[in-house]
Order: C-alpha cells, then structure tokens, then sequence
C-alpha cells in the first residue's frame, strides 16, 4: 500500500483576467520508501500539487489518502498529529526561519508541538541536537541565529527542522534553488544519505533535471497543471517519450564544454483550444489525432505512462 | 589595454563606506578583458561583488561606494574618469544592458513603440515618428520577433517573459553598442526558453562582433555559451581563463565545487596546492 494516495486533484485560482486552472486531475502514489521527483517549469503547477498533497491547501476536487487516511475528513487533533508525521524543506532557507531563535530553537520548535509539556524538555533537546548534528551542524553553530548561518546552513537547519519529529513524509519543494551553487551538491548529498539511513518517503519538488535525477526513484512530469508522463526516473529521463518531456530534456545544458547540444526541436505556435491536451499550442509533433477527443495514456513500458495522443506516429 | 578588447577592467576594487567610518570592501583588486566578438562569462554567487562590478561599468555605483582601478572602454578610455554626461552618453548606446527580468525592465505603462521612441529620443536619434517606428520593427525582427509590427503596438503585460525578453534586447543591441552586460538574462525564463535566449545573443555576437559580458550562476551556460570565464568568490577574482581550459582542469577550490556533481566524490586538489 502506499503511504500517499493522491487521487484526481483539482485547484484554481481567481486572478484579476479569469480563472487559472493550476491542477487539473493529478494522481499519484508514493509507496513507503519511496522518492517521487516532480519536475515541470514555472507556472506548472507542481508546487500546488506538493501543497495539497501534505495538506496545506484543500483541493477543489480530489482527495489525498495519507497512511489510510483522507486528509479532507480529519479533525484538527489529527492534523496535527498529521503535521508531524510530515516535514516540509522549503526553497528559500532564510524565509523559511524565525530571525529571532537560534538554530537549535527552530529545531525544538516541531517538538514542542508534538511532545508537549516540561517533562520531555530534556529529551527534546537531545532530539534536537541529534538531528542537528545529522545534518552537518556541530554545538557551536547550533547556538547562532539564522543571520550567522551561511545559506547552505540555514538549509541544513531547515532540514533539521523538518526530520527532528522522525516523520514518514518529507516534502522537498526546491531544496537547492536559492542555495549558493557551489553547496548544491553537498546539500543534494545529505539529502539522500538521510531518506536511505531512515527509509523515508521523499516528495521532492525541482525544475532541475540533475537534482530530480540524483534523489528520485519515479518521476513526474508536469505541464500547465497536468502530469503529461511518468516513470521511473532512469526511464523517463533516458527515453522520454512525451513530446514536452523530449522538449525539456533537450533544452539541458550539460557542464561538459565538449558535450554536443542536442538540437531543439522548435516549438509550433498554435492557437489555443482545440484539443485537450495541455501541449497542443506548443507541440512539434502535434497532429489530427490531438484533437480528436480526450488525449489517452499509454503505458510504453512497465510503470512509464505518456498522456500523448500522437505517440506512434512518426516523428 | 589589449588591442581586440572592447573592456578592459584592471585592478578594480569597490569598498562601500558605512556608518562610523567603517567600510565594507565588495570587490578587490578584479581584472577582466572583454575581447571583441567574445562572450565572457562571470560567474559568482551572492556576495561574490559581481553587481559592484556591473554598477561600476555602468557607472552607477552607489553614494557611498569608492571605486578605484581602471576600466578602459574601446574608445572611450577610462570609464571611471568619464563625466556623468559622457557616461549617460554611452549607456545604452555603446553599452547596452539587459537585466533578469524581462518585463521588469520595460516600463509597464508603455507600449513596445513608445519604450523604442523614447530610447531613439534620449539618444539623438534623427527621424520621424514613423521612421523610429520602423527602425524599432527592424530591430524586433532582428531578435526572431514574428510579427514586429503587433508587438510595436503592446504592453509588456500582454508579451510573455520570452517576448520581453526579446524586446529588452532588440532596445539593448539596437545602436549597435560595442559591449553589452547581460545580468542573469534568461534565469527568470523556462528552461525550453533560455536556450532560444542565448543562442541569440550568441548570433548578435557572431553578425555584428559585438563583446558580451555574460553575469550567471548557471555553469551550463558558461560552458557552452562563453569564451572565457571569470569566478568570483568573496569580492576576488579566484579564476580566470578560456572556458575548456577552466572546465577541463578547474585550479581553485570554489571553482571545483561549483562543478562537482551531486554523488561524486569531493575532488582530490590538484598536485602542489593545498585544499582550502
């Protein structure tokens, strides 16, 4: 059984011109043990998703079973007991930090809540320091405020934070894109170390294909709300078959100055409407089968699923 | 000064005065050469000095920034002796920047046109309205617009952040300048746009032998898209030199870190230099 159900997910939003359909039927599992890369751009949609998905955000339609459980018929004593059992990484370390608690405060924070009371003090600042010492960060630097802490600490803290009340989740939305480049891959290190030495359950959140591909065992690729193919990461990443997936992927700029870059496929320029597909307007392979009617999914291989409806045609 | 280079920056350092007669050094001691043609890559993170380099380029560094060294612009010698006239002159003109964001840059309440009167305007530039308005379309179509004449006519708001971007650096290129500073110019944009992006401006560079310095956080893009790389770390220039000889055998530990890869090991340093 999975430890995540998310089952046919809709959000949207008002803004000033109409509505903006930033979730438009997501499904997905995450299995015990398991980490899920959701990968799209801006605007995509993956981080609504990421919300809902630990409860942050309702959805409009849709539920999301947690541990066999649906989020939308709890109580509030059992979303916070929920709270616990799922950490949050966010992308920006500083914001995401009280400038006014040292390191070992923010990380005391979370188990305060889920162990209330004096008689647990103790223990609960040896958790603390424990998980603090896990990530990289010995007594002295537990002591400081985030002002004192370089960016990569800051981030380590927030992970502190978000593993010290042992949860089964961790959601990871962007963990090193505000990060300086040069700690990216140590940052990246630590993270994998931690989900196989607990056996965690990542959902992980990037528009990176590198960092999705270093952490997640499946992937999910998302275009303006809509997952348009998933798969194993090793899979999706090698053989993409989705029109955008094959778009994103070719666009990489790999660090190799000798690599040859791929050739780009040009983008069409439709107008929109037409077909259900979320691609259409921008597709290079887009053809009388898009618009025929709802855009089928096709298992090209065991656990690979592409929403495309011109997948056999010639390229 | 080299004689193919278009900027020059040698020696530069910029402290910035604070209260109390204390001081903050940004930038120490930086060299860098632009060559005609070229695209030079800098790269450094946030506080690496890299915007107290571009300011002073542009010669807008702040009040209470001292500046010293020297940048010596093709023609017009030492920048950081050029008068506030001189220098309002060549901006734009002869240097043309483009910033992050795209539509940011533009003003909101203008059309595409008006941005590219005003611009032609502010320099002098002789013609009618609608001669401006067809150098302006020249220009559009000259950056892969399709359709310049619709976009003349639209608000930033109305243009997606490929399009805006695309107009900042028709305005940018549009007198032919001999340098132009771009500053992180396609990390606001989709990956599957960025690559668009740059291979314009690397076209602009290739017709019309025009310098680039090319400020970014992304390696991939140095690698394929620079001739030379500069690093920045902590206000110094910590390496420098062609991009495949950087790559190949990256001498500084910043640098190595900056391109190791997630899961690989931490690099041996090279033979005869200590780690940091």
């Amino acid at each position: 059984m999975s430890l995540l159900d998310v089952v046919g997910v809709h959000k949207r939003f008002r803004s000033g011109t109409g509505v903006v359909r930033a979730v438009n039927g997501v499904s997905f599992a995450i299995p015990e043990g398991e980490v899920l890369g959701i990968i799209g751009e801006s605007g995509s949609g993956k981080s609504t998703v990421a919300r809902i998905a630990v409860g942050l955000m309702p959805p409009d339609e849709g539920t999301v079973v947690f541990d066999g459980r649906d989020l939308s018929t709890m109580s509030g004593r059992e979303r916070r007991t929920l709270r616990t059992s799922i950490g949050i990484v966010f992308q920006e370390p500083f914001a995401s930090l009280d400038p006014r608690r040292t390191a070992l405060e923010s990380v005391l924070e979370p188990l305060e809540v889920q162990r209330p009371g004096r008689a647990a003090a103790c223990g609960r600042t040896s958790a603390a320091r424990e998980a603090l010492s896990r990530v990289g960060l010995g007594p002295d630097l537990q002591e400081r405020y985030p002002g004192r802490l370089s960016g990569g600490e800051q981030q380590r803290v927030g992970i502190a934070r978000a593993i010290v009340t042992r949860p089964r989740l961790v959601l990871l939305d962007e963990p090193t894109s505000a990060l300086d480049r040069s700690i990216r891959g140590d940052i990246l290190d630590l993270l994998g170390s931690i989900q196989r030495e607990e056996g965690l359950t990542y959902c992980l959140i990037s528009h990176d294909v590198e960092t999705i591909n270093h952490l997640s065992d499946r992937v999910l690729v998302m275009y303006r709300g809509e997952v348009v193919e998933s798969g194993p990461t090793d899979d999706v990443l090698d053989s993409p078959r989705h029109p955008y997936t094959q778009a994103l992927l070719s666009a990489r700029l790999p660090l190799d100055p000798r690599a040859e870059l791929p050739v780009l496929p040009l983008p069409a320029e439709r107008p929109a409407g037409g077909s259900r597909c979320p691609f259409f307007e921008r597709c290079h392979r887009a053809a009388a089968e898009c618009t025929a009617g709802p855009i089928p999914v096709v298992e090209c291989a065991p656990g690979h699923r592409v929403a495309c409806a011109g997948l056999d045609l010639p390229r | 000064m080299t004689n193919d280079a278009v900027l020059s920056i040698s020696d530069l350092s910029v402290h910035y005065e604070l209260a109390r007669g204390t001081s903050a050094e940004a930038l120490s001691g930086a060299h860098l050469d632009v060559g005609r043609g070229r695209v030079h890559g800098l790269v450094g993170g946030s506080g690496s000095g890299k915007s107290s380099l571009i300011k002073a380029v542009l010669g807008l560094s702040a009040h209470n920034a001292r500046v010293s060294g020297r940048i010596d612009f093709a023609g017009a010698g030492d920048l950081l002796r050029c008068s506030a006239k001189e220098l309002r002159r060549l901006r734009g003109s002869q240097i043309g920047y483009i910033g992050q964001d795209g539509a940011g840059s533009l003003h909101p309440l203008m059309t595409v046109g008006a941005q590219f009167r005003t611009f032609f305007r502010q320099h002098r530039v002789p013609g009618s309205r609608a001669r401006h308005l067809a150098r302006a379309a020249e220009c559009l179509s000259e950056v892969g617009m399709p359709d310049p004449e619709a976009v003349l006519r639209q608000y930033p708001f109305q243009l997606s952040g490929g399009m805006a971007q695309r107009v900042v650096i028709a305005i940018a290129t549009a007198l032919s300048p001999a340098l132009v500073l771009a500053d992180e110019p396609t990390s606001a944009l989709d990956l599957t746009v960025q690559r668009r992006v740059l291979d314009l401006l690397a076209g602009l560079r290739a017709d019309r032998g025009l310098g680039i310095l090319l400020i970014t956080h992304d390696l991939g893009v140095v690698a394929h898209y620079c001739d030379e790389v500069t690093v920045l770390h902590r206000g110094r220039v910590v390496e420098s030199g062609p991009v495949r000889e950087v790559f190949a055998d990256p001498r500084d530990p910043y640098t190595r870190a900056l391109l190791r890869r997630p899961g690989a090991p931490e690099p041996a340093p090279p033979a005869g230099r200590e780690g940091r």
